[in-house]
């Protein structure tokens, strides 16, 4: 035990700590927006759905550097949204650790948005009917039938969300650099020591990451079980 | 005397037009059935009683209050009509039980009054000792029990069933519904009661809208509806056997002489109707207005077609210039032995016949 903590003592913790908001942050905004996004896209059918859904899915399919690309060049100083955030606050977004959130909630929005809405699409419709006929509200069924009958999903997409931003590595490269405490998350710190062949630092690194992503798979496929046959 | 009275329009696309107009009687308990096949718009009305489907025109009124009207926008959300509603699968909470899913729609209670009317249905619906049950533990007929319990312990002013019985088997089916409409009657509560299944009306219903392509065909008392059908596809839903052709001799009186194959009959004149003399209708001949007799001892004879053995009853076809279908209790066979080729005596009761116009 003792020798797993010295060991431990290898991990970089500022960047531990870098990884970590990055993860708590990307997450709290996609809860936060993609819940009712998921609502609205699940319940409604409106001309180019499909496209808006492509939209969505596309951070699966795209090379990081690509997103990472085109998001430099819209948040940079040139870009008028680079230079509304410039105005608002001072600073920059590239190269930041708010520029890497922005990134970072891009290039997750599939992870959150997918299981969102699968949860959301899959409530039967007539238990929110029968609840309006029992004299529920539409807010009153969101909370006392939608919410818990699609909680397994959202915590799925939740921990889905966590595990990946924490394994993220192209977009946040090319968005935030590799400043060390600032914006150099541990995906990022493993390639790093890997160059200057500190492999013994890389693979502790690399240890927790896989250790951390398995167990976010475990508790996503646990959690898919439903508890009640619908 | 309240009266639910409903005159919509609902469209689906240009192709597909829901049009109902009916009264449904709305005081204590009785049953009103909608009756028509699938797809006929039966489900559509119910809806959008309950609120859950607005219409394009026309108007819903419940009493003296306006649940719908489109002319002037107004749409009471059906959290507000306070009407109980049961789909045909139920649609129980998976996530509650059954305690919790018959309280749902109560509010404004006490705990304590809550957990009375709880109880109290609980005891109705012989739901003892299931209370902490999920659905998924439940038999189907126990589902249905809970799902009626549950639309009614909020106390609703109208019960709103939609095939509340199509998803049981056979069996289970024809004695929960004696079961079903005695407890209904204990709450006093009227029904609209939504069915493909004609014996289920003819147990429950008191009143019959009979729907047919998108349209409410008619409606009124049971037997005014399977007896006097306002037209021939009616007749067909309200499962009319035999509705030969037939050729009007003459009129007084409020009664219709009709030439029916060999036979001279008079029957009651339908109302608001024109007849005339030689114009062709069709007659609704119920099996039950047919008396089958020994040759000597009727007034027409009638050759013998087809006979099938139908367990206590033997089922038969006959020919007097047109074809009837007929039933014949075993017992009486004996006397009357018939079979295919031989000639039997035919009465028809006058009074039963009906007229309806050729389409």
């Amino acid at each position: 035990m003792s020798y797993a903590w010295e060991q431990l003592a290898w991990l970089d913790w500022p960047t531990v700590q870098v990884t970590a908001l990055l993860a708590f942050w990307t997450t709290a905004v996609l809860l936060v927006l993609g819940l009712p996004a998921a609502w609205f896209l699940a319940t409604r059918r409106f001309p180019g759905k499909s496209l808006l859904e492509a939209g969505i899915a596309l951070p699966l399919v795209l090379p990081p550097t690509v997103l990472g690309f085109y998001l430099l060049m819209a948040l940079g100083p040139q870009s008028p949204l680079g230079r509304w955030w410039e105005g608002l606050t001072g600073s920059r977004l590239p190269f930041t650790f708010p520029g890497i959130v922005v990134a970072s909630v891009l290039a997750n929005v599939p992870f959150a948005m997918r299981p969102f809405m699968d949860a959301f699409g899959g409530v039967n419709r007539r238990l929110v009917e029968a609840a309006r006929t029992l004299g529920a509200s539409p807010w009153q069924v969101f909370w006392r039938v939608v919410l818990p009958l699609c909680l397994p999903g959202i915590l799925t997409g939740v921990v889905l969300t966590f595990a990946h931003t924490v394994g993220e590595f192209g977009v946040v490269l090319m968005v935030g650099g590799n400043l060390p405490g600032v914006t150099r998350t541990m995906a990022i710190a493993i390639y790093d020591d890997v160059q200057v062949l500190n492999y013994t630092r890389a693979g502790w690194t690399a240890g927790v990451l896989l250790v951390f992503a398995f167990g976010s798979l475990c508790l996503t496929y646990m959690l898919g079980k439903s508890r009640w046959r619908v | 005397m309240t009266t639910l009275a409903i005159d919509i329009h609902k469209s689906f696309g240009p192709q597909v037009h829901i049009r109902g107009k009916l009264d449904v009687p709305a005081d204590g308990y009785q049953v009103t059935a909608l009756l028509g096949a699938s797809g006929s718009g039966k489900t559509t009305i119910l809806r959008c009683v309950a609120g859950l489907e607005v219409p394009q025109q026309g108007t819903i009124r419940f009493g003296p209050e306006l649940w719908f009207d489109a002319a002037r926008g107004k749409c009471v959300p059906p959290q507000r009509r306070r009407v109980g509603l049961v789909f045909q699968d139920y649609a129980l909470f998976p996530h509650l039980n059954v305690q919790r899913n018959i309280a749902f729609g109560l509010r404004g209670l006490s705990r304590q009054q809550r957990r009375k009317r709880v109880e109290a249905m609980l005891e109705l619906f012989d739901l003892g000792g299931l209370e902490h049950r999920y659905p998924h533990q439940l038999s189907g007929g126990q589902q249905q029990r809970v799902a009626l319990a549950r639309a009614l312990a909020p106390n609703p002013r109208l019960l709103l069933l939609d095939e509340p019985l199509s998803s049981l088997d056979a069996p289970l089916r024809a004695r929960l519904r004696r079961e079903m409409t005695a407890r209904l009657a204990q709450l006093n509560i009227p029904v609209l009661w939504v069915t493909h299944d004609r014996q289920e009306v003819l147990e429950v219903a008191q009143h019959v809208a009979v729907m047919d392509q998108g349209q409410v065909q008619q409606w009124g008392s049971k037997d005014e509806v399977f007896l006097r059908p306002a037209n021939l596809r009616v007749a067909r839903i309200v499962g009319m056997e035999n509705l030969p052709s037939a050729t009007i001799r003459g009129v007084h009186n409020g009664r219709v002489q009709v030439q029916l194959g060999q036979l001279s009959l008079e029957v009651p004149a339908p109302p608001q109707q024109q007849l005339t003399p030689g114009q062709q209708v069709h007659l609704c001949v119920p099996t039950g207005a047919i008396e089958l007799l020994p040759p000597e001892a009727a007034p027409a004879t009638a050759q013998v077609l087809e006979v099938q053995s139908r367990g206590p009853w033997l089922w038969l076809r006959v020919a007097l210039g047109v074809e009837l279908e007929c039933w014949l209790p075993r017992h009486r066979a004996a006397e009357l032995v018939p079979e295919p080729g031989k000639r039997l005596g035919i009465a028809l009761a006058a009074e039963q016949l009906h007229l309806v116009a050729r389409q």
